[in-house]
């Protein structure tokens, strides 16, 4: 028995100086997707983050084409940044997020309560990209996010087209823009 | 304690995550399609083959384009994908 339990430290021993010594050479980036272990204990940790009374929640905002459409401005102004007008998270932010931004239109979001949802929002996610947005704005507000979310899968192309006007951009952005319209009209060809 | 301890794990399995190339656009002009190896011509002076997938999305403006748009001549600004390995988007020039 003994001579197992020594086994066993001394090869959970080996495999963390592998680790820290793997660190201390290459680095540790976040260009790669996180791995399926990882998935799992940050997803079973998140589940576990909610407080048990707010997981069983439901959303107490009725839906209503003007609570969606409310919504929808909330969300093309504060989260398409990185999760994109559609929620399918690809973005240039999203894409490079560690985790990267989810596609929310699938189960693996969709299947998450009311509650979870809107804490997610209200509290949001440590060691992830996404911000505690609870205290900036009302908590009707973020309900009628929830309800945003939920219509997401059902979002149609010319939806998510019409959010563009209504998505902030920062002026490197802008920059960046105008130089590929200009470059693909034509004009300069030169860095 | 129990935060901290699965938070450790996790960076820990995150080093097994390395570096590829980078999430970067490529400005230039189409010299040739063949297959899904689009060979383009940087405004840099250089050339670049470009690997086109299924996952591939063409625009003109706001409007979808097609492969069938990437002609000689024709200039593109292509987004890579996060691993620099295909083209995520390809916006094609209107002239």
């Amino acid at each position: 028995m003994r001579r197992a339990v020594a086994v066993l430290v001394f090869v959970v021993v080996v495999v963390i100086a592998a680790t820290v010594a793997n660190v201390l050479v290459r680095g540790v980036s976040a260009r790669e997707g996180p791995t399926r272990a990882e998935i799992v204990v940050a997803r079973t940790l998140r589940h576990f983050a909610v407080p048990m009374k707010l997981r069983a929640a439901k959303n107490p905002v009725p839906m209503s084409v003007a609570v969606l459409q409310e919504g929808r401005e909330h969300f093309a102004d504060h989260c398409a940044q990185c999760h994109g007008n559609d929620g399918r998270g690809q973005t240039e932010m999203g894409r490079s997020l560690y985790p990267r931004a989810p596609d929310m239109t699938l189960a693996e979001t969709q299947r998450l309560s009311d509650g979870e949802l809107f804490a997610i929002i209200r509290d949001g996610v440590r060691l992830t990209g996404m911000p505690a947005w609870g205290g900036e704005h009302s908590e009707q507000d973020d309900w009628k996010l929830v309800l945003f979310i939920r219509h997401l899968p059902q979002m149609t192309k010319e939806e998510a087209e019409s959010m563009k006007a209504l998505n902030p951009m920062s002026p490197m952005e802008m920059r960046e823009e105008k130089e590929e319209r200009q470059f693909l009209s034509g004009g300069d060809s030169h860095k | 304690m129990k935060k901290t301890i699965a938070s450790l794990f996790v960076f820990l399995l995150a080093t097994a995550a390395f570096a590829h190339a980078g999430h970067h656009h490529v400005y230039g002009t189409v010299k040739q399609l063949t297959g899904d190896a689009l060979l383009v011509h940087t405004r840099e002076g250089t050339d670049a083959t470009i690997s086109l997938t299924k996952a591939t999305v063409y625009k003109r403006g706001d409007a979808d384009a097609k492969r069938g748009d990437l002609v000689p001549g024709v200039r593109v600004v292509i987004d890579m994908t996060t691993d620099g390995k295909s083209a995520e988007i390809v916006k094609v020039g209107t002239k």
